[in-house]
């Protein structure tokens, strides 16, 4: 399997396929049982998530809550977490700096919230996954990685996420996601990767697909 | 989930958010106005200056191992062993210092590479075998009290000649050891807020898996707070043998007594959250104030030590359950 600069890659399949399993694999959040990354035809070895990162992989976690944010920190403070190295100097972080690069993020995916400074407990669960994308997109990602990006989150945002991953991939980020939803994988994909019992058993563009033949592939195989 | 409301984005800060951002805070520290208040007027004894100088003294000696204390709770840990720590430190520090006098430096050195070694050895507990921090500090406390017992039971050794001046010194009118308080108070203040390790810290203790997946490195991150809370203690077990000038193995305390719960309720009281992720040395600085007073309060009036421990314990539970109410009404 393969994604490249610029493309929306979308990984169908039954729940228990495999998909977020495949994920957490590239994210290094998972041992490898079998086969390898490569990156611009390198390979690499995940052993941690901190790996990952080094290669410009953002990973949105399915639960949001659990595995994204941490609740009782600020909007501030989680969308600057993985990307502190970038603005210190032996360790003393420069909060102005930090301060600006959220604020222009907060503005740019146009989160809704009272202050920097709002715990993002209070926050709706759209705005909260906007946080977890912005947290991502201050490290550069090349790979940012969906797992149900808009499960849990109300229409007009859901619409709003849909958008943004679109926006990003103009930008040439090279984005995978998982969605249990077939309509969205058929409507934001340029190519679909079905896996069935862990294995990848097909492949094909967005444009050609059809809820039926994902459905077939996913649940039958072949 | 918040109902989303169009409104002007940022805000300025307003007199009225100060207020609302720093609730816990402003409370804990009226509360602590509250204490003062009611020793002053219990005892007539109590706002004597050569009182208040003794309170302070105090005060030093748990705020110096509470600082530490406060970066274990934040980081979702706790650390059982510190009294044992500082027992540890009092009787080899006027032990070696008996035996050269005039090696002060190289054996205070010694000693915070001790320290050292506890908190990694903490850490490794947590970190590597994945034993319960509570279980983990608490096995080391009662190794490492074992070890100074062994030792002796009686007070020995004695402080090598000017060592008393970290506990006595003055710098004009202010006691050498509050100004030593103060720069550790700024410093781990700066520490929390302004590093990358302060936030890694924090973030570990708000969820080690999201840290974990945000590319920190919470083994390391966890072994650095146990670290810093061992030396910590060394810091408290030093300024103690030079006021006392000799050695007592049960100066720090057994687990239920002085140093390991006091420097846990000052913490707590403090508004630091039990299981981390939230929390300031600020508000430990009046934990640490209002245990130290209470302490000073009972013994004036003349409470037997074993209804303090019953007050003590009821305040902690007091403040963990005021602060959790809090939150689930937030």
């Amino acid at each position: 399997m393969n994604v490249r600069r610029g493309e929306i890659v979308s990984l169908a399949g039954l729940t228990g396929s495999g998909r977020t399993e495949l994920a957490r694999a590239i994210f290094g959040a998972r041992r490898i049982d079998q086969g390898e990354i490569r990156i611009s035809g390198k390979p690499v070895k995940m052993k941690s998530p901190r790996d990952a990162l080094k290669n410009n992989i953002g990973f949105l976690t399915e639960d949001r809550n659990e595995e994204g944010l941490v609740l009782g920190l600020s909007v501030k403070h989680n969308a600057a977490l993985p990307s502190l190295k970038q603005r210190q100097r032996w360790g003393i972080l420069n909060l102005s700096a930090e301060e600006k690069v959220v604020k222009e993020k907060v503005d740019e995916l146009s989160i809704r919230t009272p202050s920097l400074g709002q715990g993002v407990e209070f926050l709706s669960g759209g705005n909260r996954q906007k946080v977890v994308l912005a947290k991502w997109l201050i490290t550069n990602p090349e790979l940012l990685i969906f797992d149900e990006p808009t499960r849990g989150i109300d229409v007009g945002a859901k619409s709003e996420i849909w958008h943004l991953m679109r926006e990003l991939s103009k930008q040439g980020k090279a984005i995978l996601m998982i969605s249990s939803e077939l309509p969205e994988v058929i409507g934001m994909s340029d190519r679909i990767v079905v896996l069935h019992r862990g294995r990848i058993v097909g492949e094909m563009p967005g444009a050609q697909a059809t809820e039926e033949k994902v459905m077939m592939l996913a649940t039958y195989g072949e | 989930m918040a109902h989303e409301v169009a409104r002007p984005s940022y805000r300025s800060h307003t007199l009225k958010q100060f207020f609302d951002e720093n609730r816990d805070l402003l409370t804990i520290y009226g509360i602590l106005m509250l204490i003062l208040f009611i020793g002053t007027v219990l005892s007539p004894n109590f706002r004597s200056a050569a009182n208040l100088f003794n309170v302070l003294r105090q005060a030093v000696a748990l705020g110096m191992v509470s600082i530490g204390q406060t970066f274990v709770i934040l980081s979702g840990g706790i650390d059982l062993s510190v009294g044992a720590t500082i027992s540890l430190v009092a009787v080899y520090t006027a032990g070696l210092m008996k035996l050269y006098p005039t090696m002060t430096w190289p054996i205070v050195l010694l000693m915070l590479l001790m320290g050292l070694a506890i908190g990694l050895f903490n850490g490794s507990l947590v970190t590597r075998l994945k034993i319960a921090p509570f279980i983990a500090t608490l096995a080391t406390g009662s190794i490492l009290q074992g070890l100074v017992l062994l030792n002796g039971k009686r007070p020995s050794g004695k402080i090598a000649p000017g060592w008393n001046y970290f506990a006595e010194g003055m710098v004009g009118p202010v006691p050498f050891p509050v100004i030593i308080l103060a720069i550790l108070i700024v410093l781990a203040i700066i520490v929390i807020h302004r590093t990358v390790l302060g936030r890694n810290i924090i973030a570990t203790g708000g969820s080690e898996l999201i840290a974990r997946y945000s590319g920190i490195r919470t083994t390391l991150v966890l072994n650095s707070a146990y670290i810093i809370c061992s030396i910590s203690a060394v810091l408290t077990g030093l300024f103690i043998t030079s006021r006392m000038g000799i050695g007592d193995p049960q100066v720090g305390g057994l687990s239920y007594d002085r140093f390991d719960l006091d420097s846990i309720a000052a913490v707590l009281i403090g508004g630091t959250r039990l299981g981390g992720g939230k929390g300031s040395v600020i508000g430990t600085i009046a934990g640490v104030l209002i245990v130290t007073v209470l302490n000073n309060v009972f013994n004036l009036v003349g409470v037997d030590t074993f209804y303090q421990w019953i007050v003590k314990g009821i305040i902690i539970l007091i403040a963990v359950a005021a602060y959790s109410i809090r939150k689930s009404a937030d």
